[in-house]
């Protein structure tokens, strides 16, 4: 039969009643969600970007001159200045132990320059470095025509955000040297891509550091002897070893205390969002008392009118749960680069990681907000004396 | 006897047939301001199938209390109602609504349609709650009954008061009920529109509709009805128990 109102209907014609309160109680539940999402977001596509990083450094192990192995492990993995240098006599040192398998030179530095005035991050390398990082395959040109070539290879995002081909010429370097774009790298996914590689010896020569070397990667012959060679790095002069999986649990004690202050501001959120939603499904159902009188008079049942307003607030939940899913995927770019300004250590790679199952439980979560702060509104709802909110409509 | 579903009109004559609604001895008091105000002292009635009565009687005379009761919106304090010959004043909420759902049609003072809703979905809103409504009319044929399915998509602001107060009537008789109550279905309309409504009712309840019960304190409109019942103080003054 035509005309009979479906109760979907009847929620959502009343959900165009109060416009603005409806879209205020949507919004604190999108609000909610948002956090929620983002919290679990990030803190998913930070391990996965910082677990990417890590596996493809090539090595396990990093050995830098004596200070704050965390921040010299830092520097390295996101590319940056690391004013601190061993001798390259204490490179032959790690390489002629039993329990090194490869072992390459990494000398870094970071400096202004480009058309924009961006730091331009420089690493030089030495053959070794291919053999640590296979991946790491030419897109075009060639490899470094040897070890003092006054040639760059460019990461693949480098090269892009330069705007340099082959043959180009780019000046460097506190005496403006010209070097000549040898080669450009595939895309890696990592911190390489926005580096620009020279040969080892030129890049020492270039920044005035012959025969220093910022570090040195290590990739063991087997994990289970990392105790031994760590020891006997801990008694050479002037040197210290961290193991990557070292820096991962410190960096991840940082992210999981910091992820628990951001569970608990989005636990705190939530509960304001709830309570702005009761108190507004509150005052719908106070307003509607005759109406709800009226229904009762009509023949709907207590839990007819529980579940008609336990559907309202679902419907609201539905609402500011997809709003806030939407949201943070329309603005998820502007948490990730606000996120790489406040943190020491952002690694390469997206930050924020939607995947389906936290997007469902914070979904799920928006909803069952909703519907637990509309419980008591659907409560009052359904125990309206007919009589009363007829007569007096309270 | 039940009145058939299809709601033409029963074969034997209205006097025939067991009161469709029943009051014996109805008490009904409430406390106020620490005071204890009895609405409806001891009231007996009883309302036969295809009866148009009229309840009148000035403000405050228990005429709304009355009606509550007898539409199992409100619970007695003493004495017993019979609803198609069943006992309701103890039943359960559940079986109180069933009763509203099935059995009642109730029109309001200011029609109390859904702002929100249009003319067509008001009329159609007993039938959104339950199951099971088996010779309901369908809403539109209800609509048309008071002469408004040209309005059916209009929401409560577009209609005149009079055209609001005949949606509420196919409302209330959209689901086919053995008995109508209105409470004051005219007391915000003026006499012309107020003659229409109590017309309305009365052929209603004149080509097989329910029987019906409406209160007023209009007396010229009262005359319309097969019977007045006075009220004052909570007592008949004239025209109570059977016809």
């Amino acid at each position: 039969m035509r005309g009979i109102p479906s109760h979907v209907r009847l929620v959502s014609a009343d959900l165009g009643r109060r416009p603005l309160r409806t879209a205020l109680a949507v919004l604190g539940v999108a609000l909610s969600t948002a956090l929620l999402l983002g919290t679990l977001g990030l803190h998913a596509g930070y391990i996965r970007s910082l677990d990417s990083t890590i596996d493809r450094m090539g090595f396990q192990v990093l050995v830098t001159a004596k200070g704050c192995p965390y921040e010299a492990a830092s520097l390295v993995m996101r590319g940056g200045n690391v004013p601190m240098y061993i001798d390259e006599t204490t490179f032959d040192t790690i390489l002629s132990d039993p329990d090194v398998a490869e072992a390459t030179r990494i000398f870094m530095q970071g400096m202004p320059g480009g058309s924009m005035n961006r730091v331009m991050v420089f690493l030089g390398v030495d053959d070794q470095f291919r053999r640590l990082k296979p991946w790491m395959t030419l897109q075009r040109g060639e490899w470094y025509t040897g070890p003092e070539a006054p040639e760059a290879i460019l990461g693949y995002n480098a090269a892009v955000t330069l705007g340099l081909n082959l043959g180009d010429r780019l000046p460097v370097g506190p005496a403006h040297r010209d070097l000549t774009v040898r080669g450009v790298f595939d895309r890696s996914g990592t911190q390489d891509d926005g580096m620009i590689f020279l040969p080892l010896r030129f890049a020492q020569e270039l920044f005035d550091r012959q025969g220093k070397l910022t570090g040195a990667g290590v990739r063991l012959k087997s994990l289970d002897r990392v105790d031994g060679f760590l020891k006997r790095m801990f008694e050479l002069p002037s040197v210290q070893a961290l193991t990557l999986t070292q820096f991962r649990s410190t960096v991840m004690e940082f992210v999981g205390t910091s992820r628990l202050l951001l569970l608990l501001s989005a636990l705190v959120a939530a509960v304001i969002g709830g309570l702005g939603f009761l108190n507004a499904m509150t005052m719908s159902v106070a307003e509607r008392f005759r109406e709800f009188g009226l229904m009762k008079a009509v023949g709907a049942s207590p839990a007819s009118l529980f579940g008609l307003t336990l559907l309202q607030t679902g419907c609201l939940g539905l609402l500011g749960g997809l709003s806030g899913i939407a949201g943070i995927a329309a603005g998820g770019w502007a948490i990730e680069a606000l996120v790489r300004r406040l943190v020491p250590f952002a690694p390469s790679g997206p930050l924020l990681d939607l995947q389906p199952s936290i997007v469902a439980v914070s979904f799920l979560g928006s909803v069952l907000l909703a519907v637990a702060a509309g419980f008591y509104p659907a409560a009052r709802a359904a125990l309206v004396s007919p009589a009363r909110a007829l007569r007096h409509g309270a | 006897m039940e009145r058939n579903p299809g709601g033409t009109p029963a074969v034997a004559p209205p006097a025939a047939l067991p009161p469709v609604a029943e009051a014996v001895g109805l008490r009904k008091s409430y406390t106020q301001s620490a005071e204890t105000v009895e609405a409806v002292r001891g009231i007996d009635l009883a309302l036969a199938a295809g009866e148009f009565a009229a309840l009148v009687g000035a403000s405050g005379s228990g005429k709304t209390t009355l009606l509550n009761l007898l539409g199992c919106l409100d619970r007695p304090t003493g004495g017993v109602i019979r609803i198609m010959g069943r006992e309701v004043q103890s039943l359960p909420e559940k079986d109180l609504t069933e009763i509203r759902r099935r059995r009642i049609g109730f029109v309001f003072q200011d029609a109390s349609l859904i702002p929100t809703l249009t003319a067509l979905e008001n009329v159609g809103l007993p039938l959104a709650f339950g199951r099971g409504h088996e010779g309901a009319r369908d809403p539109i044929e209800a609509l048309d009954a008071v002469g408004l399915a040209d309005k059916a998509r209009r929401h409560p602001n577009e209609l005149s008061g009079g055209e609001r107060q005949r949606v509420a009537i196919a409302r209330a008789i959209v689901h086919r009920p053995a008995l109508l109550l209105a409470d004051e279905p005219t007391g915000n309309l003026d006499q012309e529109n107020g003659l229409k409504i109590f017309s309305l009712v009365r052929a209603l309840v004149a080509t097989g509709g329910p029987a019906a019960l409406v209160a007023t304190h209009n007396q010229e409109l009262a005359a319309l009805a097969d019977r007045r019942l006075f009220m004052r103080d909570g007592r008949f003054i004239a025209g109570g128990g059977d016809r």
